[in-house]
């Protein structure tokens, strides 16, 4: 297992080296830079652009720009951002905290609510909570998250129940401890709603699925024919064999934990990495987004190697050798 | 630096423009009709003249919602109004213009006293100033500044705005910069290299903290210093607030500065809010709804926003501001570059006035202003809008939308064959050309739209094409000029010498035809004569009428097409005194919050 382990982060090297190539290359091709704005502005003179894009290095070819970068990134120096004159890993701190809260509570979300109802959906097929549950997921993936949010932010302000937005309230500062926790809980549950709904969607259909057609199996009604109860028959051969590919989906999930929640997090006001990262590509704040992709494809890899993981404790049959 | 404010909203209406796709899509998802507002009954209008300020009392707090987030907390490197918005309440210039009447103030000094021959500046700083963790206030901290800003290794924008127009022997114009010396403790002096009538607006820099900064500007570190990262008790101001939290990319929080210098005609200490909150949204939408969730107590908004906000005025308790025409438009042209890599045959027909004025004779304003802007928007036919009270001339030429005149114009010119698909025919072949803007700008798209199928009404071939605004830029700028029409918007600043940037003959962004090496028309060479001689004209009133002469031409010549000019609206919260909302700051309500109170506050002392 180490040995598994040691290798898989070995061939991860060439991959995120590739993932970063691929982004470079991409953000160097669009037209424009990151003094193309002021560029527009007639009051700025030709002669300053030349001089701050010297002094931003961005006079380079783009090879030489991307080998710099590299063999900083290399010694664990992602450079700063152009446009908050900030090393970028201080500047993402802040947004990574928020991101990881609102994603971690909505898998919670997605999981808890999907995976019993995926299970009772499938264990009673045809059924009223079946039928409403598929309509209820086919919803909720038709429903672009934006809108969602955006309906969301309406009930809060129709309603009164929630806040509109944000992350914490004007007076956060002035709170008790337990005050804050509620104050942070309070805004948390919309927008974990909103993201979570979608999880709940695909991990709900894959659960009931999968678990109708492990039901279908052989072993399924040999284990019937045992004699063994129905709840033994569900619970230990049914679920424990159709919830492998979950544990797939969970470790793709991991991945997208910090990069998911961007539309969300812009509409209703999260203070989160996506939102970061939006801006950071927009404005082409190159190297604030160099080190999102990278922290992306690390945890998209790290993800992955989880699920393997994971996937070899509840699976017995697979052994990494 | 009001003036700085205004150079960058340029870039603001990119910004802007993106968060209306999704404020669009939400209006039409309610259902919501977009209501007629030409019944539009606003109570307040923009005079021009500012309200005596009231005493007021201590205590409140006042919450401002916006879409922009802070990059950084050096004022001195930060290139955007999302930063600015934030450090302006801490950093205070030794004059600046107050935002309502548009005039130079005293702010940290009294206003200068000039010598005979225009060159030498003499500024007085308040005695007794401090910054707000006490350290003294003085002329070291303004040589400190301008060191560090004409520092080769100081990555800011404002240095530009520090530099002066010299006028080269062969035409030609070298930007310099002015001389400065400490004279005493509270006094400095400025020396020009040349008379230079808007001198007044270089010196209105903001003053940096030398105590605070020094020794990162030495190490070679300033770039960094005060980054988002910094703790806000560091940022020691001189304004009427110091900030007291930042809650990254949610709010910022200040309190009253206890040594601001500032204090109310009857002698009481400013500001009166105990507490002003800068709420940070970021999406115009979710702005909107805070404010109608009483979450914020003022908010700037788009046209857009009109009809819901108007309708919620009475039961939201508060009142919709209007505060005139903005400082810009949006404005078609034509490539006039006879270098440019574009049909020669177009070239010449752009060239001919008579054409530019058929086609502002073509554009339906109405019509933009209708389709676009709900109807808050008024027709624009010169370089500057009637907000601009001080330079404005408003007895210029205007083309307004008249089909007959339009087609007049192009009789003239022997353009009034068509052929089988009731295209105009010059030279023998219709006129066709595409006109570009950028696409992020949705308003921009509709304009074009618009302005597209106005043409075609008089028989021109007119097509637009959305392309990314980098790739814009670089098309406008760069040889081989490979663009026929454009659409874009321009924002002034107050005093004209900014636009000398594009009018003047030679300039990189005098769009129809950059670096001219020669002025190509007479009027062309009248306009660089208007924008060299007002450089140097001392008399306000001659000056005017030079800029006065500059609007005539460039309306009569129209190498810019004006479209429209929004007008620009807030909504506050009744529950204020001394509100005073003007145009040039486009929050309407920020720029004297240090005067602002709380009706229902109380207490008599700080």
């Amino acid at each position: 297992m180490t040995r598994f382990i040691l290798r898989r982060v070995f061939q991860l090297l060439p991959l995120v080296i590739g993932i970063t190539f691929l982004s470079f290359a991409i953000m160097k091709l669009a037209p424009g830079d990151y003094l193309s704005q002021m560029q527009g502005n007639p009051s700025v003179s030709p002669e300053t652009i030349i001089r701050l894009r010297h002094q931003y290095g961005l006079d380079k070819p783009w090879l030489v720009q991307y080998w710099l970068w590299l063999v900083n990134a290399c010694h664990g120096n992602f450079g700063y951002s152009f446009e908050y004159k900030a090393n970028v890993f201080d500047m993402i701190k802040p947004f990574v905290g928020a991101t990881i809260l609102l994603s971690v509570t909505s898998s919670f979300i997605s999981y808890g609510i999907a995976l019993p109802a995926g299970i009772y959906a499938a264990t009673h097929r045809g059924g009223v909570v079946d039928r409403i549950s598929t309509v209820v997921a086919a919803a909720g993936v038709s429903i672009p998250a934006f809108f969602a949010a955006i309906l969301a932010l309406l009930f809060a302000h129709v309603t009164g129940w929630f806040p509109v937005g944000g992350m914490t309230s004007n007076d956060h500062d002035t709170m008790s401890t337990l005050g804050k926790f509620w104050d942070v809980a309070r805004h948390l549950i919309l927008p974990a709603f909103v993201l979570g709904i979608r999880g709940v969607s695909v991990v709900l259909r894959q659960m009931r699925g999968n678990l109708l057609e492990v039901l279908s199996e052989n072993y399924i009604m040999a284990a019937r024919a045992r004699g063994l109860s129905e709840r033994m028959v569900i619970w230990k051969h049914g679920v424990r064999n159709a919830i492998n590919p979950l544990v797939t989906l969970f470790g793709s999930d991991l991945g997208a934990l910090l990069a998911g929640a961007a539309l969300v997090e812009k509409v209703m006001a999260w203070p989160g990495l996506g939102r970061l990262l939006l801006q950071a590509v927009q404005s082409k704040d190159l190297y604030l987004a160099m080190a999102s992709f990278v922290m992306g494809a690390v945890m998209l890899i790290l993800g992955n190697l989880v699920a393997d993981i994971l996937l070899a404790i509840t699976d017995p049959r697979i052994k990494y050798s | 630096m009001e003036t700085r404010l205004a150079r960058f909203k340029l870039k603001n209406w990119l910004r802007f423009s993106a968060t209306i796709i999704l404020s669009s899509m939400i209006v039409a998802g309610c259902g919501h009709k977009t209501d007629d507002v030409a019944t539009k009954d606003v109570k307040y209008v923009y005079t021009g003249i500012e309200p005596a300020s009231v005493p007021g009392k201590y205590g409140g707090q006042f919450v401002y919602g916006s879409i922009s987030n802070p990059k950084t907390f050096n004022y001195w490197i930060a290139s955007e109004t999302s930063s600015t918005d934030v450090l302006g309440p801490l950093y205070d210039a030794l004059n600046d213009r107050n935002a309502f009447t548009l005039k130079q103030e005293p702010r940290l000094a009294a206003l200068p006293t000039v010598s005979k021959n225009g060159l030498v500046y003499t500024y007085h700083l308040r005695p007794g100033l401090k910054w707000s963790d006490g350290v003294s206030l003085n002329a070291d901290d303004v040589i400190f500044t301008l060191d560090m800003l004409y520092s080769p290794t100081t990555q800011s924008s404002m240095t530009e705005s520090l530099l002066v127009d010299v006028d080269q022997p062969d035409g030609t114009v070298k930007r310099m910069p002015f001389k400065y010396r400490k004279i005493n403790e509270t006094t400095v002096e400025f020396t020009l290299p040349v008379p230079y009538a808007a001198a007044q607006d270089i010196f209105s820099f903001p003053i940096a903290p030398k105590h605070m900064l020094n020794s990162a500007f030495i190490a070679g570190k300033f770039n960094t210093a005060y980054n988002v990262n910094t703790d806000p008790s560091q940022l020691v101001s001189s304004g009427p607030w110091i900030m007291t939290h930042y809650a990254p990319g949610e709010r910022v929080e200040y309190k009253p500065n206890p040594h601001y210098w500032k204090t109310s005609k009857s002698g009481q200490k400013l500001p009166y809010f105990d507490t002003y909150i800068y709420t940070i949204v970021p999406d115009i939408n979710s702005l909107v709804l805070k404010f109608n969730n009483k979450d914020t107590d003022a908010v700037s908004f788009p046209a857009t926003y009109y009809p819901d906000l108007k309708r919620g005025e009475t039961s939201g308790n508060y009142t919709i501001y209007d505060t005139g025409p903005d400082w810009g438009f949006q404005y078609l042209s034509f490539n006039m570059n006879p270098n440019a890599n574009i049909d020669k045959r177009l070239v010449k027909l752009f060239q001919d006035v008579r054409f530019r004025k058929a086609v502002s004779f073509a554009i339906n304003r109405k019509r933009i202003s209708d389709d676009v802007y709900n109807g808050l928007a008024v027709p624009a036919f010169g370089p500057l809008t009637s907000a601009n009270s001080e330079f404005y001339n408003p007895n210029i030429p205007k083309t307004p939308y008249d089909l007959n005149q339009a087609k007049l114009m192009l009789a003239s010119m022997g353009i009034s064959q068509m052929d089988s698909n009731k295209m105009l025919l010059y030279n023998g072949k219709e006129i066709k050309f595409t006109i570009l803007t950028n696409v992020e700008n949705d308003q921009r798209k509709s304009i074009c739209a618009i302005i597209a199928e106005n043409l075609r009404e008089i028989g021109i071939n007119a097509t637009f094409t959305p392309i990314v605004f980098n790739k814009l830029v670089s098309d406008l700028d760069d040889a081989p000029y490979n663009w026929e029409a454009c659409l874009l918007g321009f924002t002034g600043g107050v005093d004209p010498h900014d636009d000398a940037n594009v009018w003047r003959s030679s300039a990189i962004n005098h769009q129809w035809w950059p670096k001219e090496k020669q002025p190509a028309t007479p009027w062309e060479a009248e306009i660089d004569k208007i924008f060299i001689d007002a450089d140097h004209e001392m008399d306000p009133i001659k000056r005017k009428a030079l800029y006065d002469r500059w609007q005539v031409i460039a309306a009569n010549e129209l190498p810019f097409i004006y479209t429209v000019t929004p007008t620009l609206h807030a909504a506050v919260r009744n529950k204020f005194g001394n509100l005073k909302p003007c145009s040039l700051d486009r929050d309407a309500v920020l720029w004297n919050l240090n005067e602002e109170f709380d009706n229902a506050a109380t207490r008599l002392t700080p």
